[in-house]
């Protein structure tokens, strides 16, 4: 057990130590200067130079890299160009937003999906298996770009139940919940309707028909526990495409997060900002993703011994 | 005649191709401003009506598709090909290779979604070869990992090792044996890819990261309409109707591939 | 209360066909009728496809979705099972009828701990004692008493352990114990040893059968495997194709087999007395199910067929010894069922007829060297092409080994893979599958090499070949020692050096036509090409009995034992001097095996090839092999001819081994050898001996130290401290 533990989370080290290499990368591959690209073509030479040392660009590259490793180990991501707050700061303020918005929608999804996949999987090959996986199929093929504004549209502008954007309003979260949670939803339901179809076919499945169990008994306390593990991994490699949609559905409803700012930084050419952004978000995926593996290590007997 | 054939799904996508393909030589007029049809609904002139700058709206929904589809075939290729050499290669070799490519595949898969191609377009800035660049760094990675499990899962098999016993050479074992056998499930990774691809290109144009104006895109185009919802929802709705159309019938195939790949591997299993 | 417990009568169950055109159905059971009295085993006997387990499924109406039963009835204990609610039913499963499946490692939820799915079946179906209730308490106490049963050590800590934890013979062991929590009146169990070693086989089946004395049910054992019948069974239905086609006591049955493919199932069966002769066949294949049958169902297959065969679908007649037995038989209607004991047969050879008239030669299925195929239809061979080549084999057979020349020669063989753990693949481990093998070919002979799953006998082989590496010793062949040479150098020897795999199927690329297969070798080392490549090909398909038009076709379209076939032309299109054959017949039944043994035979005796045979099977070892060599845990444990070793086993391990394999000749069955728990995993090998934690006859030294081989003879060894100093009470 500890062997394993250890293990996983010596490599989750690893990939984060890689994940940061990419990011510190990521500002170096700006084609011509970085520096240029960030104050505009028209900015003055001493300006240039100016932000060029600030950002510490004219060091070698591989004392900026130690510096900035330097700097990760004491949380220092540097400081915004906008308004020279430090960047750790920013993002502080926005992460709650962000996991909010992304917890919301996974226990959405979760609540959809589930449900929805174990019916189509029992009645399988009917109208209702018909139906659930047409809406899986359709939410699926649906970006959330385009189902945000519809879903403002039918709820804000034409019912006029909910808030547009924005997050200090009752009701606020929910469009961007659902938003996110749809794509996710539809994924997850046909992942379980396949799961549980699975462990339907399994030996031992028969063996608790022989016992006389009832279909039932025979679902909750046989085929679910089975078919929901494998599920467990994937949601938190979907997680991966949540956080990601997360980046806009946080435009589409200006929710006040990390994805938001994300792109904001972008278009503001705030590089550290930037980067701080992709970083946390991996940071934060990778970390999902360890627990639920160390979690699905508790949950399966196979793999808890050695 | 287990299910319906999928006519209307191949049928999208043809039009879709055909429509990209012909793009350059079909009388459109994406970029011409008309300001008095500005916002103007759909009429028998303008069968979509006229976007925020008075554009034909129908115009640069044909338009959009050829940029969907260059994205969608062009990151598809890039990321297929690369990919799959590379984690086939992995697979096939072993070794510290492997453990390399493992390394660095698990170090791109730690980047949720399209984060990394949202930050690597926002730095490379807009344009449609930047586009392709981004989303195939993103891109490459699941092929590699497919690949490589492909090869070795069939590496271990049974006519490898008699092939070995036979003395046939490692080349030729790789070319007769493992390729055309990862092959199929490649191939229905890629369908999904493009309906993902088209996606991914639409979502980074609605942030503004994608193909730079005025360049037609279905992204863009939603983005352009969204503050104009409650006036001229068709500026909104033709696009994204156009996204889902497309992407739901591009699913659909890759659906009908795997059912009939899986058919095939289990009848050949019996 | 009446004798017969569950009656079964015109049971017939469809399933839906997948991929048919005609949306017809397949017709898995027809009409199948039996009888099966308290207390006594009957065996439903058939090879792959014949619908045996089909009707087990239907008796307890847990068919596939696609499954259905169209027709007939089925009673237990006087109550219509079919007729009953799916609620009802659920009570009278795992209740008055329990059932236990082929495949252990798969059967059990692999998330509940054993104990726990125990005592779901105590808990529906356990009936407390007078004065205690059906408490938690009272069913932990059950299940700890059900494992007991079952004989399962310690079982109080075992109920909380996980099905993984266990071994393969263990997890039937829980199974067993699981279908008796309902104290059933009848157990099924389909094929519950076919997936376990030969030793396990014989502690499970001893398990049953005890059990069985002790509680009074019924066993139905649906098996393929005619010596575990002969063994068990007190009587024995033979199904072909969806049809029970003979009814007997195990003894009637046994003296003699009255259908036709009853008597060539017999006869097809691998063991020492038909070493020189070729084994019976059945030609073709199980016609197919979906359509209605005009005629007999084994007829386009029947070296005994009629004219009216075809047209008439036989009734049940008596095939009873005297003509006076016949006085029925008019009676086409007459069902097996009115006469539990009687020996019924599906035939139209019984019509007014007796064994003289039907068998005339013998009453038994010849087992010796007059064993010859009769009629036209089973072998190309003919009894007296053969009889003189046969008194040569014979002869060359009898030669002492040494006077054969070594081809190859395996000298302290080690394989031993590495594990490893954690993020930078640190190795923590060795698995020393083959640790230390010493082994000799010689031209035109057969070593066999023996043991059950894990021993590393399918290591040896292909760590000769050089398909895993060795990491010790030598492999001497034509001067050079393989174990060092590199790829390029082994290239040159791999054209004599030669493999068959168990899989045929598995063994073939899906995508490559049956032209190319054959030919890949000519290829590769540059033999051939071209039109004498394809020319090549096509004389090695004929010469395999394939046919040279099977090029132009892809694997999946033959059946296994022509798909074993096109693997044994892809070995032999490079000429080679040896072949290993890892269980080419494991996957085959008896009647598709027996082609196939055959036919190496054959090619051993037209080219001179020498085969290091892979087993489990010892029929087949007595049946084919010249020398034999027993593997336990990594190594030999003895060595000797085939005559040495199966007449006169020394090791204890051999003995028990040996002792374990199901007979169908009562004279040749020997005194039983329990063997107790499992076999060691190779990755911790027990100290000294590594058999001596299982050994009957351990001494307090064989922990010390693995003993040496003691050389008894010219052509033999055993590793065992016993036979150090020779000791005339061994052995005897």
């Amino acid at each position: 057990m500890s062997v394993r533990l250890l293990s996983r989370l010596g490599s989750a080290a690893l990939v984060l130590f890689g994940v940061c290499t990419l990011v510190f990368l990521l500002i170096h591959l700006v084609p011509g200067d970085p520096v240029e690209a960030m104050l505009g073509e028209s900015a003055r030479p001493a300006d240039r130079e100016a932000l060029r040392q600030a950002l510490g660009l004219d060091l070698p590259l591989a004392q900026q890299y130690r510096n900035y490793l330097a700097g990760l180990a004491r949380l220092d991501l540097g400081h915004s160009l906008l308004d020279q707050r430090p960047v750790a700061a920013v993002l502080a303020e926005r992460l709650p937003a962000t996991v909010q918005l992304a917890v919301t929608a996974l226990l959405l999804a979760l609540l959809l999906a589930i449900p929805l996949g174990v019916l189509a999987a029992r009645k399988r090959g009917t109208g209702v298996d018909a139906g659930a996986m047409l809406f899986s199929l359709v939410g699926v093929s649906m970006p959330n770009f385009w189902l945000g504004p519809l879903l403002i549209l039918l709820f804000s502008l034409w019912l006029g139940w909910l808030p547009v954007s924005g997050s200090d309003q009752p009701g606020s979260l929910v469009l961007p919940a659902v938003t996110l949670g749809t794509a996710l939803a539809a994924i997850l339901a046909r992942m379980v309707r396949a799961s549980v179809l699975e462990v339907l076919q399994e030996d031992y499945i028969r063996t608790a028909r022989a016992k006389g169990l009832s279909e039932s008994a025979l679902l909750w306390r046989h085929a679910l526990r089975n078919a929901l593990l494998p599920v467990l991994t994937l949601v938190g490699l979907q997680l991966g495409a949540l956080l990601g949609g997360a980046v806009i559905t946080e435009t589409v409803f200006g929710w006040p997060g990390l994805g938001s700012l994300l792109v904001e930084s972008i278009q503001a050419r705030d590089y550290p900002v930037v980067q701080g952004c992709v970083l946390l978000i991996s940071v934060v995926y990778v970390a999902v993703n360890t627990a639920t593996d160390l979690a699905y290590t508790l949950a399966d007997p196979r793999i808890g011994v050695g | 005649m287990r299910r319906l054939q999928p006519v209307l799904p191949v049928a999208v996508v043809a039009l879709w191709a055909l429509v990209a393909l012909l793009g350059p030589w079909l009388p459109l007029a994406p970029d011409r401003v008309d300001l008095p049809q500005i916002l103007a609904a759909p009429s028998a002139a303008l069968p979509l009506g006229a976007d925020d700058l008075g554009r034909p709206v129908l115009d640069r929904l044909l338009s959009g598709a050829r940029t969907a589809f260059v994205v969608g075939v062009g990151v598809v290729l890039v990321s297929a090909i690369i990919g799959a050499l590379l984690g086939g290669a992995a697979g096939f070799a072993g070794g510290w290779f492997d453990l390399v490519v493992v390394r660095v595949i698990d170090v791109f898969l730690a980047f949720p979604g399209i984060l990394l191609a949202i930050a690597l377009a926002g730095i490379l800035g807009p344009g449609l070869g930047n586009v392709i660049v981004a989303l195939s760094v993103v891109g490459w990675v699941g092929y590699a990992r497919l690949a490589r499990a492909q090869i070795l899962s069939l590496k271990q098999r049974e006519h490898v090792t008699a092939a070995r016993a036979l003395g046939v050479a490692s080349p030729r074992i790789l070319l007769r044996h493992l390729l055309p056998l990862a092959l199929a499930p490649l191939v229905v990774e890629a369908t999904f890819g493009i309906a993902a691809a088209v996606i991914a290109e639409a979502g980074l144009s609605f942030l503004g990261l994608g193909v730079q104006p005025p360049e037609a895109s279905w992204g863009s185009m939603i983005r352009d309409g969204v503050g104009y919802m409650l006036v001229a929802p068709h500026l909104v709705l033709a696009p994204g109707l156009a996204v889902m159309t497309v992407v739901l019938a591009v699913n659909l195939l890759g659906d009908r591939l795997r059912d009939h790949l899986d058919v095939r591997s289990l009848r050949v299993a019996q | 209360m009446t004798e017969v417990l569950l009656q079964v009568e015109q049971l017939t169950t469809e399933l839906a066909a997948a991929g048919s055109s005609g949306g017809g159905a397949v017709r898995v059971c027809d009409a199948v009728g039996f009888d099966i009295r308290r207390g006594e085993t009957l065996a439903l006997l058939g090879e792959s496809g014949c619908g045996k387990s089909m009707t087990a499924l239907s008796l307890m109406r847990l068919l596939p979705l696609s499954g259905r039963i169209t027709a007939g009835a089925v009673r237990l204990d006087g109550t219509d099972l079919l007729g009953l609610s799916e609620r009802d039913m659920r009570g009278v499963r795992g209740g008055r009828m329990g059932m236990i499946f082929q495949e252990p490692q798969t059967s059990l939820n692999p998330v509940l701990t054993v104990g726990a799915q125990i005592a779901e079946a105590v808990q529906l179906h356990g009936t407390p004692p007078r004065g205690r209730g059906r408490s938690g308490r009272w069913i932990q106490d059950r299940v700890v008493e059900l494992l007991r049963a079952v004989g399962i050590p310690d079982p109080a800590r075992r109920a909380g352990e996980y099905p993984h934890q266990l071994s393969g013979g263990m997890k039937q062991r829980v199974m067993i114990a699981m279908a008796l929590a309902g104290d059933p009146q009848l157990l099924i169990a389909d094929e519950p040893t076919t997936a376990l070693d030969v030793t396990i086989q014989a502690q499970v089946l001893q398990l049953l059968k005890g059990l069985q004395q002790q509680t009074g049910m019924a066993v139905l054992l649906i098996t393929h495997d005619l010596g575990v019948v002969a063994e068990t069974a007190d009587r024995l239905a033979v199904m072909y194709a969806g049809q029970i086609v003979e009814q007997a006591t195990s003894a009637d049955f046994f003296a003699g087999p009255a259908h036709p493919y009853s008597r060539k199932l017999m006869e097809s069966l691998p063991s020492a007395d038909k070493r020189h002769g070729a084994l019976a066949v059945i030609p073709g294949r199980v016609p197919p199910l979906d359509r209605p049958f005009s005629g007999c169902r084994f007829v386009e297959r029947c070296f005994r067929a009629m004219d009216r065969c075809g047209e008439t679908a036989p009734g049940w007649y008596p095939a009873a010894d005297t003509a006076a037995g016949t006085k029925g038989s008019q009676d086409a209607s007459l069902d097996p069922a009115t006469d539990a004991s009687g020996h019924m047969v599906r035939c139209l050879l019984w019509e007014n007829a007796d064994v003289a008239t039907v068998w005339p030669t013998a009453a038994r299925p010849a087992t010796d060297e007059t064993a010859q195929p009769a009629g036209p239809a089973s072998s190309a061979v003919s009894a007296a092409a053969t009889a003189p080549r046969q008194a040569a084999q014979a002869q060359r057979d009898n030669r002492p080994p040494a006077e054969h020349p070594t081809l190859l020669a395996a000298r302290d063989l080690q394989v031993h893979f590495p594990i490893q753990r954690g993020l930078f693949r640190r190795t923590v481990g060795y698995v020393k599958a083959v640790d230390g093998v010493d082994l000799d070919l010689r031209p035109g002979r057969t070593l066999a090499l023996v043991g059950e799953s894990g021993c590393g006998k399918t290591t040896v082989g292909k760590g000769i070949l050089q398909l895993e590496r060795p990491t010790g010793g030598s492999i001497r062949y034509n001067g050079d020692d393989l174990a060092r040479l590199g790829d390029g150098a082994m290239r040159r020897h791999r054209k004599d050096l030669q493999i068959i795999f168990q899989d045929p199927f598995a063994s073939m690329n899906p995508r490559m036509l049956v032209g190319d297969i054959v030919g890949e070798g000519l290829q590769a080392l540059g033999i051939e090409r071209g039109r004498a490549a394809r020319r090549r090909v096509a004389e090695l398909l004929e010469q395999v009995g394939i046919g040279e038009q099977a090029m132009g076709r892809y694997p999946h379209e033959f059946s296994g034992g022509q798909r074993q076939r096109i693997c044994i032309a892809r070995a032999l299109a490079v000429e080679p001097r040896i072949i290993v054959c890892d269980e080419p017949t494991s996957a085959l039944d008896v009647s598709v095996q027996a082609q196939i043994l055959n036919l190496l035979k054959q090619l051993q005796q037209d080219l001179g090839l020498s085969y290091l045979f892979i087993t489990h099977d010892i029929s087949v070892v007595a049946y084919l092999a010249h020398e034999v060599a027993v593997m336990y845990l990594g190594r030999i444990v003895e060595r000797g001819t085939t005559a040495e070793v199966l007449d006169d086993p020394r090791h204890p391990y051999t003995r028990a081994l040996l002792s374990a394999v199901p007979m169908v000749e009562r004279a040749h069955r020997r005194r039983r050898i329990q063997l107790d728990g499992d076999m060691p995993s190779p990755s911790d090998p027990p100290a000294g001996c590594h058999f001596h934690p299982r050994c009957p006859e351990a001494l307090p030294g064989c922990a010390a130290a693995y003993p040496d081989a003691v050389h008894l003879s010219d052509s033999r060894f055993v590793r065992c401290v016993r036979d150090r100093v020779p000791n005339p009470e061994v052995g005897a």
